[in-house]
């Protein structure tokens, strides 16, 4: 195996606050992200998790190099990427996708589908126009939409519809990393399912890299290999996805996963596993950043910022006590019912049998 | 017409509420076949069609479903704020022994915030942002009380700390963008609690918040609840917070709830097809990763419902009767209805 497919490596990316109308003094900066060291291998999903401006979003936009970074490396299949301009960096946008949460904001309505997926082969100039066509018929068959959909223009889709076409744009090229950006967070249950299966099965047929950003912990556990856990701009925790789940050993890791509602009324949390908002970016509290939050803080905690350290193979966490935290008890009694379970094997059965049918 | 404002008003607190599992109270909400109508260009379509529900005081109801179900139009139909050209063309609605269906404007307008209260997904398009959020909650309250601005002042004050808003007075000179989210929600529960409303619709209330806040915000209304003893319709998307809040559950599809039934059942034995569907779409933490059950298609838009049962062309189970005729609701089990020609869907294996 050769090395990863993209590196970061300590990125930073601050953005200044200026204050004053005339002269416009720099008061102080927004750390989105504050020195994240991740790396994707080909084929492989990586999962950032995390709250409303943890840095995740920007993370998606440093990786795909649409924002320079403040410091740090940013290497794409062994080559830095870091400080590429536009036409440096053209290459590379044919191999690195992005998937958007709003299928409503991030298709141009007056673009019809066909238009849509053909212009990012236009742009690179790939191709003649019965070719290109050939590749947008290919590319709706890919996504489970029907060929006449090429005429027909976004608001005419719904919500699902229009995330496949997301998605197919995103394949024109065939790249070899996509950034989901919350793919699936605006969509209905029964269409978030039938997307998160698309996506899985097009990573096996393509070897697709995914970098996953979501704050869905249920949908993480589906789609991952691996994740990381953001809080403030910095990574506290990163793990292979079942050690994540069975064992977080971040007190922050912990309380997001405490925090999930779990569909099964039997099981009710006392209280709430996190008080408090999360504290402004602008002015990172000393230390831990998560110490004004955390259960288990010590004095050592509002002095002495913690390191990513190692615990296992592949899990690494940035606590002083990740070690002694109490184990997380809440998940693994989770066994589906019974009867529901044999309910969902009958209702896959006979919905295998009416595509079956359907297909026939 | 009779001056409903004329009748005597309940008693301004509520009765203590029934320990949970105890016999079902009488409900304050009781919804009969409601139909709520907007005439279209393709003809009239039914948002919600022939609903009907029960909520007691101190009971949460959950209303699950997925876009374009109906679930907003109703809790809209609930508080008369159907807009135009919409209207409640059918059913009842009796809140608190008392019709709404068909009550004039003035009077709803009377009950609308002091007994039946609503909160919405997103907090910053609900609050103007060019008030202070205290103006906003003293203009509530206005609405229903005649005091003395200092006293109104403090009923503010109160119930932003009913709340759990930390520093209330600080808090009331703000404006909506200095405050968080989660804050912003709380803020909204203070208004709509303001006047100690008997019922609580809570449309989404946590969507648009992030997990570790939406805890918060889940068990603060639990908190609420318990201390005030109403009743809650919670609507949701999401499976999960119905499993931590409700007590009851009804499961919209295509304008029309096809099950029922305490929030156990829901969980452990769902009955509709579309309800099985749902779980098994549903991602688990506790899963390893695998594929999700698909429920093939969309929800039918409201002026293209298919013949029978509106699942029908997505079921797998659907047959010849269930195409033929929409089902009635059956009761299977006490408090458990379902409306499906094949449940139990054993039977169809």
């Amino acid at each position: 195996m050769t090395g990863p497919l993209l590196e970061l490596d300590g990125v930073r990316k601050h953005y200044p606050v200026h204050e004053g109308l005339i002269l416009r003094r720099q008061v102080g900066a927004v750390r989105a992200v504050d020195g994240v060291s991740l790396s994707i291998a080909a084929g492989e999903t990586l999962a950032v998790v995390g709250e409303s401006g943890c840095g995740k979003s920007t993370l998606a936009r440093l990786a795909l190099r649409l924002i320079a970074p403040s410091a740090g490396t940013i290497r794409f299949d062994g080559r830095d990427v870091t400080h590429d301009g536009r036409a440096a960096l053209k290459p590379l946008r044919r191999q690195m996708q992005v998937i958007f949460q709003d299928p409503f904001a991030s298709l141009n309505p007056r673009m019809s589908v066909e238009e849509i997926l053909a212009e990012p082969m236009l742009v690179h100039g790939l191709g003649d126009a019965a070719s290109r066509a050939a590749r947008v018929r290919e590319l709706l068959d890919l996504v489970g939409l029907a060929r006449y959909h090429a005429d027909r223009f976004p608001h005419e889709f719904s919500g699902g519809q229009r995330q496949r076409i997301g998605i197919a744009r995103a394949l024109a090229l065939k790249p070899r990393l996509i950034v989901c950006d919350e793919p699936v967070s605006a969509l209905d249950v029964s269409i978030q399912a039938q997307v998160v299966n698309l996506l899985k099965d097009l990573q096996a047929e393509f070897g697709l890299a995914y970098l996953f950003i979501s704050h869905g912990l249920a949908v993480v556990r589906h789609m991952a290999d691996r994740v990381a856990v953001m809080y403030l701009g910095e990574v506290v925790e990163t793990a292979p996805v079942g050690a994540l789940y069975a064992a977080p050993r971040h007190p922050y890791t912990q309380a997001l996963l405490a925090a999930a509602p779990v569909p099964d009324p039997a099981r009710r949390p006392a209280r709430p596993a996190l008080g408090g908002d999360v504290p402004s970016p602008m002015k990172p509290p000393a230390g831990c950043r998560f110490h004004t939050r955390c259960i288990v803080a010590q004095a050592r905690c509002r002095e002495e910022a913690p390191a990513l350290r190692t615990l296992g193979p592949g899990h690494a966490a940035a606590c002083h006590f990740a070690e002694t935290v109490p184990a997380f008890t809440r998940l693994g009694a989770g066994e589906r019912h019974a009867r529901l379970q044999a309910r969902l094997a009958l209702y896959e059965r006979k919905r295998a049998a009416m595509t079956a049918t359907t297909a026939a | 017409m009779p001056l409903a404002a004329a009748r005597p008003i309940l008693q301004p607190d509520h009765p203590a509420t029934a320990p949970r599992g105890a016999a079902a109270p009488e409900p304050i909400l009781e919804v009969r076949d409601l139909a709520t109508t907007f005439a279209t260009p393709r003809g009239p379509i039914r948002p919600v069609d022939g609903v009907s529900l029960a909520v007691a005081p101190g009971r949460t109801l959950g209303i699950v479903g997925e876009s374009g179900c109906g679930k907003s139009m109703l809790s809209l139909s609930l508080m008369g704020l159907v807009p135009a050209p919409g209207r409640v063309t059918g059913g009842s609605i009796r809140l608190e022994g008392r019709e709404l269906v068909g009550l004039a404007p003035a009077a709803m307008r009377s009950l609308r915030g002091r007994r039946i209260a609503m909160i919405f997904q997103e907090p910053m398009t609900s609050l103007n942002p060019v008030h202070t959020i205290g103006y906003q909650i003293v203009e509530a309250l206005r609405e229903h009380e005649t005091l003395p601005a200092r006293a109104l002042k403090e009923k503010a004050i109160a119930a932003l700390r009913q709340v759990r808003i930390p520093a209330p007075e600080r808090r009331f000179d703000e404006y909506p963008h200095q405050l968080s989210g989660g804050m912003r929600q709380r803020v909204m529960l203070a208004m709509a609690l303001a006047c100690r409303p008997a019922l609580l619709i809570a449309d989404e209330p946590t969507t648009a918040l992030d997990v570790t806040i939406q805890a918060q915000i889940l068990d603060l209304l639990r908190e609420l609840q318990a201390e005030t003893g109403m009743a809650i319709i919670l609507i949701t998307h999401d499976l999960g917070v119905v499993a931590q809040v409700a007590d009851e559950v009804a499961v919209m599809y295509a304008g029309r709830i096809v099950e029922r039934a305490p929030v156990a059942a829901i969980f452990d034995d769902p009955q509709h097809p579309y309800t099985i569907g749902l779980m098994g779409a549903m991602p688990r933490m506790e899963d390893e990763r695998d594929r999700l059950v698909v429920i093939g298609g969309t929800v039918p838009p409201p002026f293209a419902l298919p013949a029978g049962c509106r699942f029908g062309p997505r079921c797998p189970f659907a047959g010849e009767e269930c195409r033929a005729a929409y089902p009635p609701t059956a009761e299977i089990a006490p408090g458990h209805a379902v409306a499906c020609w094949k449940a139990p869907v054993e039977t169809q294996a």
